[in-house]
């Protein structure tokens, strides 16, 4: 670790009098239009073939987005094959069909699978996140995941059960965790991401948002309070026009709170992730998102989602990937051109396409 | 400028790549030559590296704009530019390749654009429900009557208590149901009511689809004891057994979620939101569709033992009553199509017959 004597991660440029340091903003290049194209043809192309095609979309959405993706000059790379994601989708459709009819027709049944698949979430989670990991590569060395098992039980089951008997007090402790848990066990080839993530910073996100979530709720009641029609009289006099105004109002301060809460928690978190996350001596990130940045975003979007009726999603997704890379930096010193890739055994998209049916979700920053 | 096969051309073409070498993170920039006999030779400052046959290399798809990759056989990974002669070099005429080129037609796009919607359109309106049907009619009574035991057995536990009408009163009803049932050339043993008493289900008769239907207290304290009313309501819940509605629903909203997850699901958190929203608005659409089917079906046997579908009018406005005004959001998004519309229906219904 030539350029990093001291091994000090935090807050310090690793070893700033190197001026061998290349500092890069990461940069996406994709175009709402040409990402439009390739969708809409692709969704075609899917309900034409009966579902077949969803595999070969998929892929090409991915690719679209890796490769659009330039850290430090070089480009991401997505490098699953679509018969490997189709596979894993047939495996996932039959295995969902079968759970569904026997939800339905024998609900203890159905009882007895969510329990089992609750107990193997930590399995699929883990299977998922390898499979992403291995499908992405670098400057031609591929990502991987070393996480196993028994240590994501842990962090995926039992903590958040545990922080029940603590009135959720330690959620914000749990969800650090699961955190440490995936980032410390992303390898790049033969080196190992590590993170030094605080407990402090993910107590701080949970109270502001919470606190976001609320605040939201006593600015929307001052105006209803204050309405002059707000009154008995107006109540029982036109009950239906009264209801209609605090309605609309509750409504936009329902959407308003859920977006501002969630915007709130997760540049919070995604800040302190990428500024204490890297690889030792070869990379280290820097995330400046703004609040109020991302809540325009997201409000613009669900905006121009509601008025396309659906038809601006892919240009969302392109506004969204270019929002991230913009609010992204990384500092790479020239050990990074002596990464060894390591060779590794296939991985399958089984555990990745049934996650994503059954909705055992895990979000990678 | 498309080749119709892989490596075929007219003059050599003269580039330049980035090569990523096999085994680590290590690049160079690099001259290619792509060869009209078919090779491609990588040299650095004209040191030749590698010369590869293009059958032992593959070129990932091209996609959009992006430069071509070209994975060698020894594991590096060489980046050339995307461009028309590069492109017809590495990739030929093939089914995969036009449609790829479809992405970037004017033409397809708008194809496309107009096709989707349509085809969705036809999908949920049309093809689901007919497997839907299809469906239904394949799954075995003896599953149907388990399903139907087990959701009164988790209702009993949680939502009913056993009914507190008197004896004489579940008599009277019982008897005036067979006698119909028996006019209507209905199977008397498949049509059996029960009463439960609820606080948290309200007025309400529901038929599971084994045929075993269940009536409120509540719902007879509504009515208040008409006979012909609960027999219209009952009729409707009959209509829903005979179609064999509750397979159907299985049916659709397992298609509707597969559907939707595989259409939808390469989108961004935000549309998330919008894919589960659009999903429970075709699911209720269906439902809708179900509820006309059972109206109509109460109606024509209301005929059949001589009535006008009078009583089912009053069934409907004794709801409509209870449920008070609805607004148009919860009409067009909601399960049940509107008691206005419904009572509409079932008045001309009793036009035609008289």
């Amino acid at each position: 670790m030539q350029n990093n004597q001291s091994g000090e991660q935090e807050n310090t440029s690793p070893s700033s009098s190197d001026s061998n340091v290349r500092k890069s903003q990461v940069i996406f290049s994709g175009n709402g239009k040409e990402y439009f194209n390739i969708w809409i043809v692709n969704l075609l192309l899917t309900i034409l073939t009966v579902g077949i095609y969803s595999a070969w979309a998929k892929v090409r959405t991915n690719r679209y987005f890796y490769s659009h993706t330039d850290l430090d000059g070089h480009k991401l790379r997505y490098l699953a094959e679509p018969l490997q994601i189709l596979k894993g989708r047939i495996i996932a459709v039959i295995l969902f069909t079968l759970y569904y009819f026997a939800a339905t027709f024998n609900p203890a049944a159905g009882l007895v699978i969510i329990l089992i698949l609750f107990a193997a979430s930590p399995l699929l989670i883990c299977m998922s996140i390898r499979f992403q990991m291995r499908m992405t590569s670098y400057r031609n060395v591929k990502f991987g995941f070393n996480g196993r098992y028994g240590r994501a039980f842990v962090v995926f089951v039992l903590f958040p059960i545990l922080t029940v008997f603590t009135l959720y007090l330690a959620l914000p402790w749990a969800l650090k965790k699961i955190d440490e848990f995936i980032y410390e066990n992303i390898t790049f080839g033969d080196r190992k991401f590590n993170t030094n993530i605080r407990n402090g910073k993910y107590y701080i996100a949970t109270l502001a948002s919470i606190g976001a979530f609320l605040a939201v709720f006593i600015i929307a009641a001052i105006p209803i309070a204050l309405t002059p029609s707000f009154s008995l009289a107006t109540l029982k006099s036109n009950p239906q026009a009264m209801s209609g105004i605090v309605a609309a109002i509750m409504i936009f301060a329902y959407v308003f709170s859920i977006i501002l809460s969630g915007c709130v928690n997760a540049v919070i978190i995604r800040n302190h992730l990428f500024n204490h996350t890297g690889i030792e001596g070869v990379v280290r990130f820097h995330s400046d998102m703004k609040i109020l940045d991302l809540v325009k975003l997201r409000l613009v979007n669900f905006v121009l989602m509601i008025i396309t009726l659906g038809l601006a999603s892919p240009w969302i997704k392109v506004r969204v990937a270019n929002f991230y890379a913009q609010a992204t930096q990384m500092e790479v010193t020239p050990e990074a051109d002596k990464v060894i890739a390591k060779s590794k055994d296939g991985t399958s998209a089984i555990g990745e396409e049934v996650s994503d049916i059954f909705d055992i979700d895990v979000g990678l920053a | 400028m498309t080749n119709l096969i892989r490596g075929s051309l007219m003059e050599d073409i003269v580039t330049s790549g980035k090569l990523y070498f096999s085994g680590g993170s290590q690049f160079s920039l690099v001259q290619v030559r792509l060869a009209s006999n078919g090779n491609i030779t990588i040299k650095d400052d004209d040191q030749l590296i590698d010369e590869y046959a293009l059958e032992k290399i593959k070129a990932v798809d091209k996609l959009g704009s992006l430069e071509r990759e070209l994975t060698l056989p020894d594991g590096g990974l060489l980046l050339l530019n995307n461009q028309a002669d590069i492109n017809g070099w590495l990739d030929g005429d093939t089914l995969l390749n036009r449609l790829f080129d479809w992405e970037s037609s004017q033409k397809m796009v708008l194809v496309s654009v107009v096709m989707v919607p349509l085809s969705l359109y036809v999908i949920f309106k049309f093809l689901v429900p007919a497997m839907a049907i299809q469906f239904a009619e394949y799954v075995p009574d003896s599953y149907v009557n388990m399903a139907s035991k087990q959701t009164l057995y988790a209702m009993d536990k949680t939502l009913l208590d056993p009914t507190e009408l008197a004896e004489k009163q579940q008599q009277e009803f019982q008897q005036y149901w067979q006698h119909s049932l028996i006019k209507l050339e209905l199977d008397p043993r498949h049509y059996q009511i029960n009463f439960r008493h609820t606080e948290k289900m309200g007025p309400n008769a529901f038929a599971f689809p084994n045929g075993n239907i269940i009536i409120t207290d509540q719902l007879v304290k509504l009515l208040e004891n008409d006979k012909d009313i609960l027999q219209a309501i009952l009729l409707h819940e009959i209509g829903h057994v005979e179609h064999r509605h509750s397979m159907r629903l299985i049916a659709q909203s397992l298609a509707t979620t597969v559907i939707f997850s595989y259409l939808f699901s390469d989108l961004s958190v935000v549309a998330d939101l919008f894919v589960g929203a659009g999903a429970t608005v075709a699911q209720n659409q269906f439902s809708q569709d179900l509820e006309w089917q059972a109206d109509n079906y109460a109606l024509e046997k209301l005929k059949d033992l001589g009535g006008n579908g009078e009583s089912f009018t009053k069934a409907m406005e004794k709801f409509a009553e209870i449920m008070g005004e609805e607004s148009e959001i919860e009409l067009w998004l909601g399960s049940h199509p509107s008691f206005r519309k419904r009572i509409e229906n079932a008045r001309q219904s009793q036009l035609e017959s008289s």
